[in-house]
Protein backbone atom coordinates (compact mmCIF):
# COMPACT_ATOMS: atom_id res chain seq x y z
CA UNK A 1 0.00 0.00 0.00
CA UNK A 2 1.49 3.89 -0.75
CA UNK A 3 0.74 6.04 1.22
CA UNK A 4 1.17 9.77 0.15
CA UNK A 5 2.57 11.70 2.48
CA UNK A 6 4.41 15.28 0.86
CA UNK A 7 5.96 16.66 3.99
CA UNK A 8 8.64 18.69 4.56
CA UNK A 9 11.61 16.60 5.65
CA UNK A 10 13.30 18.86 8.23
CA UNK A 11 9.62 20.23 9.42
CA UNK A 12 10.49 19.50 13.40
CA UNK A 13 13.05 21.96 12.67
CA UNK A 14 11.48 24.59 10.44
CA UNK A 15 8.48 24.20 13.54
CA UNK A 16 11.42 25.01 16.08
CA UNK A 17 12.79 27.97 13.59
CA UNK A 18 9.18 29.35 14.13
CA UNK A 19 8.95 29.00 17.81
CA UNK A 20 12.39 30.64 18.01
CA UNK A 21 11.15 33.73 15.49
CA UNK A 22 8.30 34.02 18.33
CA UNK A 23 11.15 34.33 21.22
CA UNK A 24 13.28 36.65 19.50
CA UNK A 25 10.70 38.69 18.43
CA UNK A 26 9.14 39.35 21.89
CA UNK A 27 12.83 40.10 23.59
CA UNK A 28 13.32 42.50 20.47
CA UNK A 29 16.26 41.14 18.89
CA UNK A 30 17.35 41.13 15.98
CA UNK A 31 18.94 38.08 14.60
CA UNK A 32 21.85 37.50 12.06
CA UNK A 33 22.93 34.02 11.00
CA UNK A 34 26.43 34.60 9.81
CA UNK A 35 27.34 31.66 7.33
CA UNK A 36 30.77 31.51 5.31
CA UNK A 37 33.41 28.70 4.41
CA UNK A 38 36.48 28.24 7.62
CA UNK A 39 38.83 31.22 7.33
CA UNK A 40 36.42 33.74 5.71
CA UNK A 41 35.95 35.86 8.82
CA UNK A 42 33.37 35.65 10.32
CA UNK A 43 34.49 36.05 13.08
CA UNK A 44 36.00 39.46 13.05
CA UNK A 45 33.74 40.75 10.78
CA UNK A 46 30.74 39.50 14.50
CA UNK A 47 33.33 41.92 16.27
CA UNK A 48 33.61 44.90 13.77
CA UNK A 49 30.06 44.84 13.53
CA UNK A 50 29.84 44.84 17.41
CA UNK A 51 31.64 48.08 17.79
CA UNK A 52 29.29 49.68 15.41
CA UNK A 53 25.99 48.74 16.90
CA UNK A 54 24.81 51.96 19.29
CA UNK A 55 25.53 51.28 22.60
CA UNK A 56 21.65 51.84 23.82
CA UNK A 57 21.06 47.93 21.82
CA UNK A 58 22.03 45.03 23.74
CA UNK A 59 24.66 42.41 21.55
CA UNK A 60 24.92 39.12 22.17
CA UNK A 61 26.81 36.34 19.86
CA UNK A 62 25.89 32.22 19.77
CA UNK A 63 28.95 30.80 19.00
CA UNK A 64 29.30 27.76 16.52
CA UNK A 65 32.22 25.50 16.31
CA UNK A 66 32.73 21.76 15.86
CA UNK A 67 35.42 21.81 18.61
CA UNK A 68 36.72 24.37 20.27
CA UNK A 69 35.67 28.03 22.05
CA UNK A 70 38.73 29.93 20.70
CA UNK A 71 36.04 32.53 18.61
CA UNK A 72 33.96 32.38 21.77
CA UNK A 73 37.25 33.54 23.40
CA UNK A 74 37.84 36.30 21.23
CA UNK A 75 34.23 37.70 21.93
CA UNK A 76 33.93 37.15 25.80
CA UNK A 77 37.78 39.04 25.39
CA UNK A 78 35.48 42.33 24.20
CA UNK A 79 32.86 42.14 26.97
CA UNK A 80 29.98 41.21 24.53
CA UNK A 81 27.81 37.97 26.21
CA UNK A 82 28.31 34.91 23.96
CA UNK A 83 27.61 31.10 24.38
CA UNK A 84 29.37 28.56 22.73
CA UNK A 85 27.80 25.47 20.84
CA UNK A 86 30.13 22.69 20.20
CA UNK A 87 28.68 20.42 17.77
CA UNK A 88 31.15 17.74 18.01
CA UNK A 89 31.47 17.13 14.41
CA UNK A 90 28.08 18.43 12.92
CA UNK A 91 28.42 20.53 9.93
CA UNK A 92 25.43 23.11 11.09
CA UNK A 93 23.32 24.65 13.60
CA UNK A 94 19.77 23.67 14.20
CA UNK A 95 17.11 25.60 15.64
CA UNK A 96 16.72 23.47 18.43
CA UNK A 97 20.67 23.96 19.52
CA UNK A 98 20.17 27.68 19.05
CA UNK A 99 16.57 27.56 21.67
CA UNK A 100 19.42 25.91 24.23
CA UNK A 101 21.75 28.10 23.57
CA UNK A 102 19.06 31.10 24.09
CA UNK A 103 18.47 29.59 27.64
CA UNK A 104 22.27 30.13 28.22
CA UNK A 105 22.99 34.07 26.98
CA UNK A 106 19.58 35.27 28.53
CA UNK A 107 19.86 38.35 25.92
CA UNK A 108 17.03 40.87 25.93
CA UNK A 109 16.57 43.82 23.67
CA UNK A 110 16.36 45.71 21.87
CA UNK A 111 19.43 44.45 20.71
CA UNK A 112 21.12 42.28 18.38
CA UNK A 113 22.55 38.47 18.08
CA UNK A 114 24.94 37.23 15.80
CA UNK A 115 24.79 33.58 15.28
CA UNK A 116 28.03 32.63 13.53
CA UNK A 117 26.99 29.07 11.94
CA UNK A 118 29.75 26.21 11.23
CA UNK A 119 32.18 27.05 8.59
CA UNK A 120 30.98 25.66 5.33
CA UNK A 121 29.15 26.74 2.40
CA UNK A 122 26.72 23.83 1.94
CA UNK A 123 25.23 22.10 5.57
CA UNK A 124 23.88 25.03 7.29
CA UNK A 125 21.76 26.08 3.88
CA UNK A 126 18.63 23.78 4.91
CA UNK A 127 18.32 24.37 8.76
CA UNK A 128 16.65 27.48 9.53
CA UNK A 129 17.12 29.04 12.70
CA UNK A 130 14.64 31.41 13.30
CA UNK A 131 16.98 34.38 11.91
CA UNK A 132 16.07 37.87 10.99
CA UNK A 133 18.74 37.87 8.04
CA UNK A 134 20.82 35.51 6.90
CA UNK A 135 24.48 37.22 6.12
CA UNK A 136 27.01 35.12 3.90
CA UNK A 137 30.32 35.87 3.77
CA UNK A 138 32.70 35.14 0.82
CA UNK A 139 36.20 36.72 0.91
CA UNK A 140 38.49 37.58 -1.94
CA UNK A 141 41.09 34.71 -1.43
CA UNK A 142 38.35 32.18 -2.02
CA UNK A 143 38.28 32.96 -5.49
CA UNK A 144 35.42 35.09 -7.27
CA UNK A 145 33.49 31.68 -8.54
CA UNK A 146 31.74 31.12 -5.22
CA UNK A 147 28.32 31.81 -5.87
CA UNK A 148 28.34 29.35 -9.12
CA UNK A 149 30.04 26.76 -6.80
CA UNK A 150 27.33 27.07 -4.00
CA UNK A 151 24.29 28.66 -5.64
CA UNK A 152 21.88 27.90 -2.84
CA UNK A 153 23.57 29.68 0.05
CA UNK A 154 24.04 32.26 -1.97
CA UNK A 155 20.58 32.52 -3.80
CA UNK A 156 18.68 32.76 0.57
CA UNK A 157 21.88 35.52 1.85
CA UNK A 158 19.82 38.69 2.67
CA UNK A 159 23.05 40.71 2.73
CA UNK A 160 26.39 39.45 1.04
CA UNK A 161 29.38 40.53 2.41
CA UNK A 162 32.99 40.19 0.44
CA UNK A 163 36.18 40.35 3.31
CA UNK A 164 39.31 40.90 2.72
CA UNK A 165 38.78 43.44 -0.27
CA UNK A 166 42.25 44.83 1.16
CA UNK A 167 43.82 41.77 -0.25
CA UNK A 168 42.34 42.61 -3.86
CA UNK A 169 45.54 44.00 -5.81
CA UNK A 170 47.31 40.77 -4.95
CA UNK A 171 45.02 38.26 -5.83
CA UNK A 172 43.27 37.58 -9.18
CA UNK A 173 39.90 38.31 -8.42
CA UNK A 174 37.56 40.21 -10.97
CA UNK A 175 34.48 41.93 -8.84
CA UNK A 176 32.86 42.23 -12.08
CA UNK A 177 32.37 38.45 -11.81
CA UNK A 178 31.80 37.63 -8.62
CA UNK A 179 28.62 40.20 -8.57
CA UNK A 180 27.59 38.48 -11.75
CA UNK A 181 27.72 35.53 -10.32
CA UNK A 182 25.76 36.21 -7.20
CA UNK A 183 23.11 38.24 -9.21
CA UNK A 184 22.38 35.05 -11.22
CA UNK A 185 21.24 33.51 -8.24
CA UNK A 186 20.15 36.28 -6.04
CA UNK A 187 19.17 39.18 -7.81
CA UNK A 188 17.85 41.83 -4.22
CA UNK A 189 20.70 41.21 -1.56
CA UNK A 190 23.00 43.88 -0.97
CA UNK A 191 26.96 43.18 -1.48
CA UNK A 192 28.69 45.00 0.47
CA UNK A 193 33.12 45.08 0.65
CA UNK A 194 34.36 44.80 3.46
CA UNK A 195 37.99 44.42 5.02
CA UNK A 196 38.19 43.73 8.73
CA UNK A 197 41.78 44.35 8.72
CA UNK A 198 41.26 48.11 7.57
CA UNK A 199 37.41 48.46 8.53
CA UNK A 200 36.62 49.45 5.27
CA UNK A 201 33.01 49.36 4.14
CA UNK A 202 31.86 47.71 7.94
CA UNK A 203 30.20 51.12 8.83
CA UNK A 204 27.91 50.51 5.50
CA UNK A 205 27.20 47.19 6.43
CA UNK A 206 26.30 48.30 10.38
CA UNK A 207 24.07 50.69 9.04
CA UNK A 208 22.51 47.62 6.56
CA UNK A 209 21.48 46.39 9.47
CA UNK A 210 20.13 48.95 11.59
CA UNK A 211 17.62 50.09 8.59
CA UNK A 212 16.89 46.37 8.27
CA UNK A 213 15.83 46.00 12.13
CA UNK A 214 13.80 49.25 12.28
CA UNK A 215 11.88 48.02 9.54
CA UNK A 216 11.41 43.96 11.02
CA UNK A 217 11.66 43.99 14.56
CA UNK B 1 27.90 15.02 6.67
CA UNK B 2 24.22 17.22 7.00
CA UNK B 3 22.65 13.91 5.48
CA UNK B 4 23.33 12.49 8.95
CA UNK B 5 20.83 14.59 10.22
CA UNK B 6 18.88 14.54 7.09
CA UNK B 7 18.36 10.77 6.99
CA UNK B 8 17.26 11.00 10.64
CA UNK B 9 14.70 13.01 9.56
CA UNK B 10 13.46 10.72 6.85
CA UNK B 11 13.21 8.19 8.65
CA UNK B 12 10.97 9.91 11.34
CA UNK B 13 8.47 11.40 9.18
CA UNK B 14 8.07 8.47 7.34
CA UNK B 15 7.42 6.55 10.95
CA UNK B 16 5.24 8.74 11.56
CA UNK B 17 3.40 8.43 8.67
CA UNK B 18 2.78 4.66 9.75
CA UNK B 19 -1.23 3.93 9.88
CA UNK B 20 -0.52 1.09 12.57
CA UNK B 21 2.49 -0.92 14.38
CA UNK B 22 2.44 -3.55 12.82
CA UNK B 23 3.21 -2.37 9.34
CA UNK B 24 6.52 -2.17 7.76
CA UNK B 25 7.89 0.38 5.45
CA UNK B 26 9.27 -1.22 2.17
CA UNK B 27 10.20 1.32 -0.18
CA UNK B 28 10.67 5.55 0.96
CA UNK B 29 10.21 8.00 -1.86
CA UNK B 30 11.98 11.61 -0.94
CA UNK B 31 12.09 14.85 -3.73
CA UNK B 32 14.85 16.46 -3.15
CA UNK B 33 16.05 19.87 -5.35
CA UNK B 34 19.44 20.25 -6.69
CA UNK B 35 20.20 22.88 -4.67
CA UNK B 36 19.16 20.69 -1.44
CA UNK B 37 22.66 20.01 -1.03
CA UNK B 38 21.68 16.14 -0.27
CA UNK B 39 24.09 13.83 -1.73
CA UNK B 40 22.23 10.30 -2.74
CA UNK B 41 24.70 7.93 -1.46
CA UNK B 42 25.83 9.64 1.69
CA UNK B 43 22.18 9.44 2.34
CA UNK B 44 21.63 6.09 2.17
CA UNK B 45 24.45 5.13 4.20
CA UNK B 46 23.17 6.99 7.24
CA UNK B 47 19.39 6.04 6.29
CA UNK B 48 20.72 1.90 6.23
CA UNK B 49 22.24 2.47 9.48
CA UNK B 50 19.52 4.34 11.14
CA UNK B 51 16.75 2.16 10.20
CA UNK B 52 17.71 -1.08 11.73
CA UNK B 53 15.68 -2.28 14.08
CA UNK B 54 12.87 0.00 13.50
CA UNK B 55 9.44 -0.63 11.16
CA UNK B 56 11.32 1.09 8.03
CA UNK B 57 14.38 -1.86 8.29
CA UNK B 58 15.48 -2.88 5.25
CA UNK B 59 13.40 -0.49 3.41
CA UNK B 60 15.02 0.81 0.18
CA UNK B 61 15.04 4.74 0.22
CA UNK B 62 14.37 6.74 -3.69
CA UNK B 63 15.33 9.88 -4.10
CA UNK B 64 14.06 12.02 -6.72
CA UNK B 65 16.05 14.70 -8.16
CA UNK B 66 14.01 17.61 -9.38
CA UNK B 67 16.12 20.37 -11.07
CA UNK B 68 16.66 24.09 -11.37
CA UNK B 69 15.57 26.31 -13.57
CA UNK B 70 17.86 28.71 -15.15
CA UNK B 71 15.84 31.91 -17.03
CA UNK B 72 16.91 34.29 -19.28
CA UNK B 73 16.74 37.88 -17.93
CA UNK B 74 16.83 39.21 -21.71
CA UNK B 75 15.06 36.77 -23.67
CA UNK B 76 13.24 34.68 -21.28
CA UNK B 77 14.55 31.26 -22.11
CA UNK B 78 14.12 28.34 -19.90
CA UNK B 79 16.62 25.40 -19.12
CA UNK B 80 16.92 23.11 -16.82
CA UNK B 81 20.05 22.79 -14.05
CA UNK B 82 20.34 19.14 -13.30
CA UNK B 83 23.32 20.05 -10.84
CA UNK B 84 26.88 19.28 -11.55
CA UNK B 85 28.68 20.71 -13.99
CA UNK B 86 29.11 24.81 -14.36
CA UNK B 87 26.41 26.32 -14.19
CA UNK B 88 25.54 28.53 -16.80
CA UNK B 89 25.77 32.46 -16.02
CA UNK B 90 25.02 33.45 -19.79
CA UNK B 91 21.72 32.57 -21.84
CA UNK B 92 22.68 29.95 -24.48
CA UNK B 93 20.14 31.45 -27.14
CA UNK B 94 20.99 35.35 -26.21
CA UNK B 95 23.67 35.71 -23.89
CA UNK B 96 21.92 37.63 -21.48
CA UNK B 97 22.19 37.27 -17.63
CA UNK B 98 20.37 33.95 -16.22
CA UNK B 99 18.74 33.89 -13.29
CA UNK B 100 18.75 30.40 -11.80
CA UNK B 101 15.60 29.91 -9.57
CA UNK B 102 13.79 26.48 -7.89
CA UNK B 103 15.51 23.19 -7.04
CA UNK B 104 15.13 23.81 -3.09
CA UNK B 105 12.62 21.34 -2.28
CA UNK B 106 12.95 18.53 0.04
CA UNK B 107 10.24 16.65 1.17
CA UNK B 108 9.05 13.04 1.52
CA UNK B 109 6.77 12.25 -1.00
CA UNK B 110 5.38 8.70 -0.12
CA UNK B 111 5.71 5.65 1.88
CA UNK B 112 4.83 2.10 0.52
CA UNK B 113 3.78 0.03 3.52
CA UNK B 114 3.22 -4.15 3.94
CA UNK B 115 1.41 -5.26 7.30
Amino acid sequence: MKINVRKPILSANDEQAERNKVRFKASQLMVVNVMASPGAGKTSLIMRLLENIPLEFSRGVIEGDVASSIDADRIAAVGVPVTQINTGGACHLDAFMIDRAMDDLELSGPGYLFIENIGNLICPTNFRLGETADMVVASVPEGDDKPIKYPAIFAQADMIILNKIDLLPLIDFKLQAFTAAVRAVNEEAPIINVSCTTGEGVDTAARWLLQKNMGSV
Amino acid sequence: MHEAAIAQAVLDTALEALPDKESRITTITVVAGVLAGVEEECLAAYFNELCRCTAAEGASLRLVMEPARLICKECGKQTNYAGGGRLALECSACGGLNHLEGGKALYLDSVEVES
